[in-house]
């Protein structure tokens, strides 16, 4: 992404609550903040998917431990923000460890399958374990805690000062991931994605790379939850769900994999536009199939340039 | 336990598990031959309930409904694999996620076209007067549908093993999952093959959507949940690998059996269980190859 462009699309990004009421409705911000979040989301996958070739098909595990992590620790930890983020980023990281552990050492597919597992092993225990995670109705009322950063307060029922929130944190997840990846440890994590065999024979411990990589892009996906818990106020074992781990594939695989900033593109693409067919219609899941179908169909170059690569 | 009680339960989780082949019997040949998990299968499924509750209303025989079925949407399945997923390999043979890409869009759409079609609420399909009741099979009495289910997809998936294993077609689609490079070197019209197993597993899906569609109800997701097990089952048996299908879809059904009979909160997370468990000890599978696709 060249500069100009990006600054533009920054400064569009940190404006855009300022038009709420004038140009359009709060529904639209509300929207807006959503996509932000799924783009986070999908840039953590990325970093596993389309840097480190990791095949997760478990990733609403790490958005769900986060949002339920960040969900419980605003109950019963403490009610302030730092402490909700803290223990959905670290619930997230430590699935990243344990998942990393059983998972790195197979491929393709049968990752997929065991990363798929484990995220509904944890979806199992949201509906069942009932006195702590509220079962199949979740937690609702999570509360949204006061932010205050010196003389900063952010008023976090204001869909404003929430929009600024997350923006904020979504900008800092995809700092922190871009840093990853000009990193000497993101290059190792590439060279370890294009031949396993040659990463090895120059001296990268490849397993040690795949794990970290898959903590990494958990704590992410942590954070994205996180972040989710407290803008919808709610969570549910939904979010563990593995239809989850299928949409950010699918938003990330839009965007194009390796590339980070796809994931915002295609979290506009795929939120966006479910949102808006169902807004116009019902029948929104037929739209939203047929345009999967016709995407991959007609252009899927463009969609994903590093496919035969990456997978 | 008493005996009886165990007996009751194996024959269930047989019913099941036999059932579970049929399903697993797609997706395991589909992602031998073309490496594509058909996210699809699941939609397959729930078109052939509902397939079978249209003829079944239309002609007024349950007979006719289980026997049309199969056919439709083995045509269906077809015509996705000629139409989309050929032109798509041809293009991007290296990808595998494309084709993931491209399944997931059409299960989406034919579960929508299905709420349009037929409403998102539950229906059911009924079951001829001769196959209510139940049965008694020595010491244990049994639901004579369930018998039936039992029986049916017993018969269905045993004339697939034979065709799989004992004919000059099996052979080919053998050849083809094990290497479909070497099996087309060879002379085997793989193209033609990818079309046929596709047909064979979407139908043998629908057939198993009608019986086990009877059994509980309709419904447009009603294909998820045993897709996700036979998704388990085959992983469990060897990805690619007929006999670790059906290994699997047994093995799978008793542990769903005495699962709900013994450990009736945890038996879903015993499954997964189960299925980590094989995978950390056998990384690809009962019988798989090592071949690390």
């Amino acid at each position: 992404m060249t500069r100009v462009p990006a600054i533009l699309i920054a400064a569009a990004l940190i404006l855009a609550p300022l038009g709420v009421g004038r140009f359009y409705s709060a529904y639209y911000l509300n929207l807006l903040t959503w996509i932000l979040i799924f783009a986070l989301f999908a840039a953590a996958l990325d970093l596993a998917l389309g840097y480190g070739g990791l095949v997760s098909f478990g990733h609403a595990g790490f958005f769900g431990i986060g949002a339920y992590g960040a969900a419980l620790a605003l109950r019963h930890v403490s009610f302030s923000l730092w402490a909700a983020l803290a223990v959905g980023i670290a619930a997230a990281a430590l699935l990243g460890v344990v998942v990393g552990y059983f998972a790195v050492h197979s491929r393709g597919v049968y990752m997929a399958m065991l990363t798929f597992a484990f995220a509904q092993l944890l979806y199992e225990v949201a509906i069942k374990w009932v006195a702590v995670t509220g079962g199949s109705d979740g937690l609702p009322g999570v509360g949204r805690p006061r932010v205050s950063l010196g003389p900063l307060a952010l008023d976090l029922s204001d869909k404003r000062h929430m929009y600024w929130l997350v923006l904020a944190f979504v900008g800092l997840g995809f700092a922190l991931a871009r840093q990853i990846v000009a990193s000497p440890f993101g290059h190792a994590l590439i060279a370890v994605r294009e031949s396993e065999e040659r990463a090895r024979a120059i001296g990268i411990d490849v397993t040690r790379h795949r794990r970290v990589a898959l903590v990494f892009s958990g704590a992410l996906a942590g954070l994205a939850g996180a972040l989710f818990a407290v803008f919808q106020n709610f969570v549910s074992p939904e979010l563990l769900f593995f239809a989850l781990s299928g949409e950010v594939v699918v938003i990330a695989l839009l965007g194009g994999l390796g590339t980070l900033y796809g994931s915002l593109v295609g979290a506009v693409i795929a939120i966006g536009l479910r949102e808006v067919l169902s807004t116009y219609t019902d029948n929104w899941l037929v739209f939203l199939g047929a345009l999967y179908v016709v995407c991959v169909m007609c252009f899927p170059q463009g969609l994903t340039r590093l496919f035969a690569r990456a997978v | 336990m008493s005996l009886e009680a165990i007996l009751t339960q194996l024959l269930m989780g047989l019913t099941v598990g036999v059932n579970l082949v049929l399903v697993a019997t797609g997706l395991t040949l589909v992602f031998g031959m073309m490496g594509v998990i058909n996210f699809a299968h699941s939609a397959l499924f729930m078109l052939g309930a509902y397939a079978g509750l249209v003829a079944a209303t239309h002609l007024g025989s349950f007979w006719l409904g289980l026997v049309i079925a199969p056919p439709v949407i083995g045509l269906l399945g077809a015509g996705m694999e000629r139409w989309l997923l050929r032109p798509l390999r041809e293009r991007y043979p290296l990808s595998h996620l494309l084709p993931l890409l491209l399944t997931f869009g059409l299960s989406l759409f034919f579960e929508g076209s299905a709420k349009v079609i037929w409403g998102a609420d539950i229906v059911s399909l009924g079951k001829p007067a001769l196959l209510g009741g139940a049965v008694s099979l020595g010491r244990i009495t049994f639901p004579t549908y369930w018998l039936f289910a039992l029986v049916a997809a017993a018969v269905l998936a045993a004339a697939v093993w034979l065709v799989v294993e004992r004919t000059s077609l099996g052979l080919s689609i053998r050849a083809a999952t094990q290497d479909p490079m070497m099996a087309a070197v060879l002379g085997v019209n793989t193209q033609r093959l990818n079309t046929i197993v596709f047909a064979l597993g979407s139908g043998l899906a629908a057939a198993a959507g009608v019986i086990l569609g009877t059994m509980t109800s309709l419904s447009p997701q009603m294909g998820a949940g045993i897709v996700l097990d036979a998704f388990i089952a085959i992983v469990i048996g060897g990805l690619g690998s007929f006999t670790g299908a059906i290994v699997g879809s047994l093995l799978l059904g008793q542990v769903q059996s005495f699962g709900v009979a013994l450990l009736p909160a945890f038996h879903t997370p015993l499954i997964f269980l189960v299925m980590a468990v094989v995978l950390v000890l056998r990384p690809s599978g009962l019988f798989g190859s090592t071949d690390r696709r």
